[in-house]
């Protein structure tokens, strides 16, 4: 029993299951294979604290396999429905474009989940937009969390210890998306001695460091990412200038993405814990061209473009556990999202050395949001059937929608028009409890209540209140039989305004104002769950989602300027979204993996589109079909495969042309308006394939994307027949097969 | 700037392309999709006040039905055409034909628009059905000087110089308006003399009221036309001076036909042939000596049809055309959706090319 409890020890060191207490016993008599039931405080079965057994002398180790899953606790014995745990070892071994694991290209592999447009990382969970998903590090929201226009991710896997989502009901501490919660968890450093890991792919590399930091109760986690294009792009351009330009004109191109994750965690005792937790990451792109050739006259010509943007986040946590009973968390962070296009331009004479007559022009736009957020957290265990979480929150808001200006000096005189949107400050509150009880063995109630209130502080008019009720069962009629129902409401303040699919700097976030009221979403869900001794795991989920105050861009947004308050560009509606969601996983053994089906009915209203009628959601992916298989044929191999196999997305395709009028300058005969998303894409598969490959000093990751070079049609296009010149229309198909390796050295 | 702006635009829409295709080529296959989508009247009418209203009444066509006046005919000569005046009946338009063997109808009124008037068009066809637009013809706005400003005192050892030309109005308070700036020809050239004087390049990069309608990252990287429109949204009943850059060259012991031929190659697609035609050194025209800048006014209705003809220039339109962004639809107000009722209002202004360079 001391060896299993040793054993239970290390295992749940893995699992970000600090509240888990567990009771341990064995199946069997074999020295080689262990059941391990995992009980949770919420049962009370047993409450023995792991430090109560820290004499426990063990001398086997080796050879015994411990199975236990987060998944299937979330699954048999808690309400919640639709909740996943994501380890660091799924996220990597999850085939994905390039080789760059990918948090949330992992999730896109899950039933309910759609990913947009191919090959980037967007989420659209259950008929949900992708400003809908509160991504959390560390219990941080984080706004910006793409890198190249949404390809790779913000999150970095190797600074990654697991994440938990939630896409169905959620908890009362969750709230200010509407669709789903990701909670990401960062590393904490090893207090054994200093380990890393360095990476090398084709697109980026990551450096992972963890130790102890001066003693043992404090211990660093550092993980450094960062891409390799501009390290080619620098040295062509040096390059080209050299052999093309004679030096005349010096061209510089660079685009780059980093992303740095720092974790310092302090144990002041088994009860009191301190971490820091710190976050920065940025994409840039910058191009420039000089005249440098220098002469006694010459014409003079200089010009730069730089754009920045990414987050930065910093949070202070301290953990204590008061007695047996309650724990407590308190966090204070500061983030910061910001979003800054500059380009400029100086030209003119430059006569020995020195400029004349020139020509100055400035063009600029800044978007940024500082939040300053202070939390406390409390989970309180009320005897044998009953637990308690409850928490407050509070949120200082700093909102930068737009700050354009353009400056233009010539001849001495200077002009220059800058069109400022004020900044917004704004304070947001957050409170929330949420009771767990169990009445019976079998039968486990969940209810809860988050409020907030959300106020801008230049506008005494702008406060909005927020209620959110969430209700979840879990009836268990037989052992490994659940079936699970609830409902819960969703509210969100600050929304993201996107002219495109993919994420570019351009994108705003920004917060309701003026008549808008928060975006809301009811889901009621229900659930069927069955678990086979640990072989399979099945579920069965469906749901039923209302989401009101949704805010787009209005059709013809285009026709008014930027530099104009943004709420004159948006309108607001609803949407409807209803499925089922069915997995089937296996999560231990030699073969792991998962087969899921989902349905999905998604639809949108405003009554300023489509004459107000109602019309599908663009990624309103009907059937989706996931399979994802894992095997380790030997120690040293393990091999991972995905298929995705699902209904289109839907697009707009006006099949009428007019002619365009007689005008002074050429334009293409215009398309006449049809219904919002009338057309669905052809049935869109493809499957991916990696291979891992262990070495003593690290491992080898090969990887292809699209192995069997699926042609999936990205769109519809006009065009032209080359061989008939005749209007015809196109299927536009994007990404074939595509390979990639990547290697990884430990240390 | 011009410079890197092509560069920066080739860049990022390799950058965009990249992201999109990433590192791959694309496919096209052709492809008839299944939808059905009835044609509808396309009634499309600019009218230039002064003179008579006219309007081109077709009917919309399926894209890959063919081309039309090629393949099939979409004009409808047979069509009804109303014209009102300030709420009355103004008559019937009738159709006419340039001479015999053009290939489209017109459809003619007697009326001269005047300024002020709301003019509406209504078309009916016993096929497709009826097309409604109405536009008020606008005011003109006078342009009250044109002052030219080189940047260099004289041109530097290759007779090149750069300058900027100020063309300024007051903008009436008591109304709404919508401009146009138009250059008559984009490249200027002329023989005076033996000596050959080139303007050229435009540039509206200067002129931030342009370019309001773009955020500073598709100032960057959309591309954008000669189209010098705004609104007066914030010169509102002020003085104000629409700014464009140029460049002009001098060349002495003038050898036209080698000149041409370079510059031929040089200038952009831009280009029009009656700038070749003036810079005839025989050519007696006065006409041939003067640039023409033309500010019209414009109408709502022309002035959102321009706005979303560039926005499909910017990212969004470009990202929509591949399907990573919602469609920009060209904006009409004709109730079917296909066709635009607008009018200009045109003041004029010449000047001498040699004014370019004194």
């Amino acid at each position: 029993m001391n060896n299993h409890l040793l054993l239970l020890l290390i295992f749940l060191s893995s699992l970000n299951t600090s509240i888990i207490t567990f009771a341990a016993e064995p199946t069997s008599k074999s020295k080689k294979k262990l059941r391990i039931d995992i009980r949770d405080r919420e049962k009370n079965l047993n409450n023995s604290r792991i430090e109560e057994q820290d004499s426990i002398k063990v001398q086997l180790l080796r050879d015994v396999i411990v199975t236990g899953s987060r998944n299937q606790r979330f699954n048999m014995e808690t309400a919640n429905i639709g909740a996943l745990n994501l380890s660091r070892n799924t996220i990597a071994k999850t085939p994905t474009l390039f080789g760059e694991s990918d948090i949330i290209k992992t999730l896109q592999l899950e039933p309910g989940v759609s990913a947009g447009i191919e090959g980037f990382a967007g989420l659209y969970v259950h008929g949900g937009n992708p400003d809908e998903n509160m991504y959390c590090l560390d219990n941080v929201p984080l706004y910006q969390v793409n890198h190249f226009g949404g390809l790779f991710s913000a999150f970095n896997t190797e600074s990654v210890r697991s994440a938990d989502f939630y896409k169905s009901t959620f908890p009362a501490r969750l709230d200010g998306k509407l669709s789903s919660y990701i909670d990401i968890y960062t590393r904490d450093g090893k207090a054994n001695g200093y380990h890393g890991s360095f990476k090398l792919g084709l697109t980026s590399g990551a450096l992972n460091i963890e130790g102890p930091l001066l003693c043992k109760q404090t211990t660093f986690s550092l993980s450094l990412r960062r891409s390799w294009f501009d390290t080619l792009t620098r040295p062509a351009c040096f390059i080209f200038n050299h052999i093309k330009n004679a030096d005349q004109y010096y061209t510089t191109f660079g685009y780059a993405f980093s992303d740095f994750n720092a974790k310092i965690t302090h144990k002041f005792s088994d009860r009191s814990q301190l971490y820091f937790s710190g976050y920065w990451g940025d994409d840039y792109l910058l191009i420039s061209q000089e005249t440098r050739k220098e002469s006694k006259q010459t014409y003079y010509e200089k010009a730069a473009s730089s754009f920045n943007w990414g987050n930065l986040m910093a949070s202070l946590g301290w953990k204590y556990e008061y007695n047996d009973n309650l724990t407590g968390r308190l966090t204070g962070a500061f983030s910061h999202y910001q979003s800054k296009l500059k380009i400029g331009s100086d030209d003119g004479e430059r006569i020995d050395g020195k400029f004349k007559d020139m020509t100055i022009y400035r063009v600029g736009t800044d978007n940024f949001i500082n939040d300053w957020r202070i939390k406390s957290d409390y989970d309180l265990i009320m005897g044998e059937y009953a637990s308690l979480n409850f928490g407050t929150e509070a949120i200082i808001h700093d909102f930068l929608p737009m700050s354009s200006y353009s400056s233009l000096e010539y001849d001495g005189v200077r002009n220059e028009v800058s069109e400022n949107v004020p900044r917004i400050r704004g304070a947001e509150i957050n409170t929330y409890a949420e009771k767990v009880y169990s009445p019976t063995e079998k039968l486990k109630f969940s209810a809860g209540l988050h409020y907030s209130y959300f106020k801008l502080f230049s506008r005494e008019d702008q406060h909005h209140n927020a209620l959110s009720p969430r209700i979840s069962f879990n009836y268990s009629p037989s052992e490994g039989w659940a079936v699970k129902g609830g409902y819960s409401r969703t509210s969100q303040f600050v929304y993201q305004l996107s002219q495109t699919l993919i994420s570019l700097p351009t994108d705003q976030w920004i917060p309701i104002v003026g008549k808008q009221k928060p975006l809301l979403a009811d889901k009621i869900a229900i659930g069927a769950y069955w678990n086979s001794n640990d072989l399979f795991s099945v579920s069965l989920e469906g749901y039923l989602k209302w989401m009101q105050n949704l805010m787009e861009f209005r059709d013809d947004y285009y026709l008014i300027p930027p530099s104009q308050a943004w709420q004159q560009r948006t309108v607001a509606g609803s949407g409807r979204a209803k499925g089922i969601d069915l997995k089937i996983a296996r999560e231990f053994g030699t073969i792991t993996g998962q087969v899921s089906y989902s349905l999905l009915f998604a639809n949108r209203l405003f009554a300023e589109k489509n004459n107000g009628k109602r019309f599908p959601a663009r990624f309103d992916n009907r059937h989706k079909f996931n399979v994802f298989l894992n095997w380790k044929p030997t120690k040293r191999v393990e091999l991972s495969a995905t298929w995705i196999g699902m209904s289109g997305n839907m697009i707009t395709l006006p099949t009428q042309v007019w002619q365009a009028p007689d005008l002074d300058f050429d334009q293409p005969d215009a398309e006449v308006r049809t219904e919002v998303n009338n057309y669905r894409l052809p049935f869109f598969h493809k499957m991916d394939l990696s291979v891992v490959v262990n070495n003593s000093r690290g491992y080898w990751n090969f990887s292809i994307y699209n192995l069997y070079s699926s042609r999936n049609t990205i769109t519809l296009l006009r065009g032209y027949s080359k061989e008939s010149s005749k209007p015809k229309f196109f299927k536009l198909q994007l990404i074939p097969i595509i390979p990639s390796i990547s290697y990884t050295w430990l240390f | 700037m011009a410079i890197l702006k092509r560069y920066i635009q080739q860049t990022i829409s390799l950058l965009i392309i990249l992201q999109a295709t990433i590192l791959t080529q694309s496919c096209r296959e052709e492809f008839n999709p299944i939808i059905n989508q009835n044609p509808v009247i396309c009634l499309n009418a600019i009218i230039d006040t002064g003179d008579t209203v006219k309007a081109a009444v077709s009917r919309t066509w399926r894209w890959n039905e063919g081309q039309p006046g090629r393949d099939f005919s979409i004009e409808l000569p047979d069509a009804e055409v109303k014209l009102f005046v300030n709420g009355n009946f103004q008559g019937l338009m009738l159709p006419h034909k340039e001479n015999h063997y053009a290939e489209k109808y017109t459809f003619v009124s007697n009326y001269q628009a005047r300024e002020g008037d709301v003019v509406k068009i209504i078309a009916s066809h016993p096929k497709y059905g009826i097309a409604e637009g109405e536009t008020e013809i606008p005011f003109s706005v006078a342009i009250d000087s044109i002052a030219i400003i080189r940047q260099a005192a004289t041109p530097d050892e290759y007779g090149l110089n750069q300058g900027l030309i100020k063309v300024a109005f007051h903008d009436p308070v008591e109304r709404e308006n919508f401009y146009k700036l138009d250059i008559k020809t984009l490249i200027h050239n002329v023989a005076i003399d033996s000596i050959n004087y080139s303007v050229y390049n435009f540039s509206i990069d200067q002129e931030p009221l342009f370019q309001e309608h773009l955020t500073a990252f598709e100032q960057s990287i959309s591309s954008k036309s000669m189209r010098m429109f705004c609104s007066d949204r914030q010169i509102n009943g002020q003085d104000y001076r629409f700014k464009l850059k140029y460049n002009s060259s001098l060349q002495k012991n003038f050898d036209w036909e080698q000149t041409s031929k370079e510059q031929t190659s040089n200038m952009n697609s831009t280009r029009n042939s009656r700038s070749i035609e003036y810079a005839s050194a025989e050519s007696t025209d006065p006409a041939c000596y003067t640039i023409d800048f033309r500010l019209f006014t414009i109408s709502r209705s022309l002035y959102q049809y321009l706005l979303s003809a560039e926005a499909r220039n910017t990212t969004a339109g470009s990202m929509a055309d591949i399907g990573m962004a919602e469609i920009i639809w060209i904006k009409g107000n004709v109730s079917t959706g296909a066709g635009i009722v607008a009018a200009r209002t045109l003041s004029e202004c010449k000047v001498h090319i040699l004014d370019f360079f004194q």
